[in-house]
């Protein structure tokens, strides 16, 4: 029997997403400081308006809650609290890009807000040459904010003391525990990304000078550059994504972030407290190994036979980096969309799809399956294979490694297949939809798998001309895909049991 | 090159000049294997930055079907006294150059060797008034906001049942 919510339920949801939309609303400041830095008028008055939304949506749906001490949470609660939190963050944040200009529709605004929060990277903005500086820093912030986890920043640093707090954090997909407290451990994962912002800045603020940018334009760029390879977003300030910067270094150093931005959060805390034999040794690291040298080696094989890139060096700028930038579902191009279609051939783009949907490692930025899944599932399928070919009487344990040893019991397996099986619907959807609306079959696989797994590459499908049901299927695999189904589930199922519930 | 810089550089500033026989970027992407290698024309607004590495460098330009970078002498980009940003409309540039699908020169880029290089309209400041309706807008929403965080402020020190 579905249980139906009842008005305290109710009550619970909407005083923690109003604690979230609040915070996601008091970040709009930072728009606002370049806007003013900047001489952006226009800007920061649309992102104030943004603001002022968000404090009166936020709080009002905190007054729902009466009591002075702050409600715990259900489990149910918890995930249904961190999918709404998303939705209406959503559903504010596309106000100050409607409000700009440069997009065509409430619609293509929130695509791109999901698109940012889930750092996959698809764009549909306007003039991307002409955005303000104010408008492009939060593009690129909501990519990293989103890749840390909105709810994470809220319990890392404005949510204090709260009871429940775990359970949200769950509902967000994150179920990494570097500490024993979820609070530090969400505090954690920001002292590491801090770190990891002010280096990787810094050296592609270096990078910048040396292949002839001026310092601010500089320092402006290798801050979003680094937000969206660390996120393994993919946005970029202008149209041609990495391209545009014509330089071996600067896309090495970029690569260097992308691909640790898609390893494990508590892989990064090992290696910082010393563990460094943890990157030999885990599951998911020899996973990618495996995996991104195969799908890398078919992609060189058949562009180096069919010609398209001449010498070595342009199959690894080309090819290895196309490759890289889909395994470890960032999204950054140094060839035009279009190019994927009508260059590369067959076996290069299933190479590219099977990278996108395979996704990085969990508890990371990345999407896609995730190498811990797929790790799981060859040792499940091999140890099952063993089980066959020894004697009935035999006893065999699969273990891992994966920060410790683990067995690998049948409930993690099919947990991990389960999940794995749920992209892969998801992905068949997209592209039906995407075949539906007239596009031919290969480019609407690879659209899919790109926005199922989070990544952002195009084969130029992608625009504001798609028509709304696309867009409509896109924002919800996006967001799906994110939060790894289960959030996004139960709130439909809450209010469905809202409905029908007794 | 100094040769060819010069050469551009006498060609500068061209009252009148259009882009008649100016490819779309679009065009060059859709077929790029049909022009690979061949002279193509171009014609669009400077972007972003003048990226200068030694004597020569990139300028990325832009035109409503796409945008593509362009590799010339450097005293040929100096002439470029605009380039495109959110205050800033950039010098509308008229490029005639070898056309590279996948050039070998700069790691598989699709770009283009300009062989000439013509400003043919300067660009300028833009000025983006405020508009009256959005400073309306944005007050009403942070008084909204006030009076929501005010009431809950209140709400959460009484602690009504």
């Amino acid at each position: 029997m579905i249980r139906k919510p009842t008005l305290r339920d109710f009550r619970v949801i909407a005083f923690y997403t109003g604690k979230v939309v609040v915070w996601f609303g008091l970040l709009m400041l930072i728009p606002i400081g370049v806007g003013l830095l900047q001489r952006e008028w226009k800007p920061v008055l649309d992102f104030a308006t943004g603001l002022g939304l968000c404090l009166a949506v936020g709080y009002g749906l905190q007054l729902q809650w009466t009591d002075r001490s702050a409600p715990d949470l259900s489990w149910t609660q918890g995930m249904v609290a961190a999918a709404l939190s998303w939705l209406v963050a959503l559903l504010l944040g596309a106000v100050p890009y409607m409000l700009s200009g440069y997009w065509l529709s409430y619609l293509d605004a929130a695509f791109d807000v999901m698109s940012g929060f889930t750092t996959t990277g698809l764009a549909l903005v306007q003039d991307l040459n002409h955005v303000p500086d104010s408008l492009n820093t939060w593009r690129m912030f909501i990519s990293w904010l989103g890749g840390q986890g909105m709810v994470v920043l809220a319990l890392s640093f404005f949510v204090q003391g709260l009871p429940g707090a775990y359970k949200i954090y769950v509902g967000e997909a994150k179920d990494e525990r570097l500490l024993p407290n979820v609070i530090h451990t969400a505090r954690a994962i920001w002292v590491v990304s801090i770190v990891y912002l002010a280096v990787g800045t810094a050296l592609l603020w270096a990078a910048g000078l040396a292949i002839g940018l001026s310092p601010g334009r500089s320092l402006l760029h290798g801050l979003w550059i680094f937000m969206a390879a660390w996120s393994t977003g993919g946005f970029a300030p202008n149209p041609q994504n990495i391209l545009y910067y014509h330089s071996f270094p600067y896309e090495i150093v970029g690569a260097v972030f992308l691909i640790i931005g898609s390893f494990n959060f508590n892989l990064h805390w090992s290696v910082w407290m010393g563990n460094r034999s943890e990157i030999r040794r885990n599951l998911e690291t020899v996973t990618f190994a495996v995996s991104s040298t195969l799908l890398a080696a078919l992609v060189a094989w058949e562009l180096g036979r069919s010609g398209v890139y001449a010498d070595a060096v342009s199959l690894f700028r080309k090819g290895y980096y196309q490759l890289i930038s889909a395994h470890t579902t960032t999204g950054f191009m140094t060839i035009y969309a279009r190019q994927f279609v009508l260059e590369w051939g067959p076996l290069a783009l299933a190479a590219m799809i099977v990278a996108m949907v395979l996704g990085g490692s969990a508890s990371s930025t990345a999407g896609g399956f995730k190498m811990l899944r797929v790790g799981i599932f060859v040792k499940a399928l091999a140890h099952d294979v063993r089980r066959l070919l020894m004697p009935e009487s035999a006893v065999s344990v699969q273990k891992f490694h994966m920060f410790r040893t683990v067995v690998l019991e049948d409930k993690t397996a099919r947990s991990a297949m389960t999940i794995m099986l749920l992209y892969v619907a998801t992905l068949t959807v997209g592209w039906a939809v995407g075949a539906a609306c007239g596009y031919d079959l290969v480019s609407a696989l690879f659209e899919s798998a790109s926005v199922t797994g989070n990544v952002g590459l195009s084969a130029g499908l992608t625009s504001p001309t798609m028509p709304a049901v696309l867009k409509v299927t896109y924002i919800l695999i996006m967001w799906l895909g994110r939060l790894e189904f289960l959030s996004v589930f139960v709130l439909f199922g809450y209010v469905y049991a809202g409905v029908k519930g007794r | 090159m100094l040769v060819a810089a010069l050469l551009m550089l006498a060609g500068a500033e061209a009252a009148g000049a259009t882009g008649q026989g100016a490819l779309p970027v679009s065009e060059l992407i859709e077929h790029a294997a049909e022009y690979d290698g061949q002279t193509v024309t171009v014609e669009g607004e400077a972007v972003g930055d003048l990226m200068l590495r030694g004597e020569s460098g990139w300028v990325n330009i832009s035109d409503p079907t796409g945008d593509i970078g362009v590799w010339a002498p450097a005293q040929a980009l100096r002439q470029i006294r605009n380039l495109g940003h959110y205050q800033t409309r950039g010098d509308r540039l008229l490029v005639t150059g070898r056309f590279n699908r996948a050039d070998p020169v700069h790691g598989g880029d699709l770009d283009l060797h300009a062989e000439s290089l013509l400003v043919v309209a300067s660009g300028g400041r833009v000025d983006h008034a405020i508009p009256k309706g959005s400073l309306w807008l944005a007050l009403s929403a942070l008084v909204l906001g006030g009076a929501m965080t005010l009431a809950a402020r209140i709400r959460q020190r009484i602690g009504v049942k």
